[in-house]
């Protein structure tokens, strides 16, 4: 188990108040949230490799090993859905790495795939930030 | 799959405030990502027999060890909270199409409002 900030609020509703005690607390907020799915991911890894049968979950990675290093990453978030599970299973099969670890690999795929160096950034790009929307990287293939 | 927002990782010590934000952010994301495939892998490949039984022995250790939270056995305890919402989280995407699905983030503002719950919890 992780370090929690002790916090004032009950729920993670934001504060109304744009003071900086507000986003302070908010920030408090938001990194128990971050420490609760670090410590939640750590214990599925445990559990995943507790229960599920290790001759299962090579036979699930095996499709998953293959190079996603794409010349058009249109939509980067296709390889990325592949490459969470890879990583998860990766984790769960060696047994030597932690939620953490394997969360700032998946970060940094992103960045490999966005930042492929066949990849070239057009006018067009638009970057979106929240949850539910998508990212739409205009990219054009180089011979 | 969550928005990650373009950074200049590779050199992140060197990296302005801004660009570490956003690092970090995509950590985050990326940790709930995990945090989500891992509960649909458990709910697709663990028996729901087994899954049943786990939480049932998980919520019967819980519902005896309210003075554990208390004193200096308290993160034993949370880790035992935290299994309990991962399995729960499990056993809701092997329910009906009509019963709501826990995901990365239900789960983890559950262990939150649990630990918050806990902590202001009256001493015995």
């Amino acid at each position: 188990m992780r370090t929690y900030e002790r916090s004032t609020a009950k729920t993670t509703i934001p504060l109304l108040m744009d003071t900086e005690d507000a986003r302070s607390e908010l920030e408090r907020i938001n990194r128990n949230v971050a420490t609760a799915r670090a410590d939640l991911l750590d214990i599925a890894l445990s559990y995943i490799k507790e229960t599920v049968d290790s001759k299962r979950i090579e036979e699930d990675l095996e499709p998953l090993r293959v190079e996603r290093c794409p010349l058009i990453p249109s939509n980067p978030y296709d390889y990325l859905s592949l490459d969470a599970l890879e990583l998860l299973l990766e984790a769960v099969r060696t047994g030597d790495t932690t939620g953490d670890m394997i969360a700032l690999n998946l970060a940094g795929r992103f960045d490999l795939y966005v930042g492929h160096p066949r990849h070239e950034e057009t006018d067009d790009e638009e970057l979106q930030g929240d949850a539910g929307r998508q990212i739409r990287l205009s990219a054009t293939r180089r011979a | 799959m969550r928005n990650y927002k373009e950074t200049l990782a590779g050199r992140f010590d060197s990296l302005p405030p801004d660009e570490r934000r956003k690092y970090n952010q995509n950590r985050i994301y990326a940790c709930a990502d995990l945090l989500d495939a891992a509960i649909r892998y458990i709910a697709e490949n663990v028996r729901p027999d087994r899954l049943d039984t786990d939480l049932a022995r998980l919520e019967k250790r819980l519902a005896k060890s309210d003075r554990r939270f208390q004193g200096s056995e308290f993160s034993e305890a949370f880790d035992l909270e935290i299994e309990r919402v991962l399995l729960s989280a499990a056993v809701s995407h092997t329910m009906g199409e009509n019963y709501p699905k826990k995901g990365a983030t239900e789960a983890s503002e559950e262990v939150v409002q649990t630990l918050q719950k806990r902590r202001d919890a009256p001493r015995y």
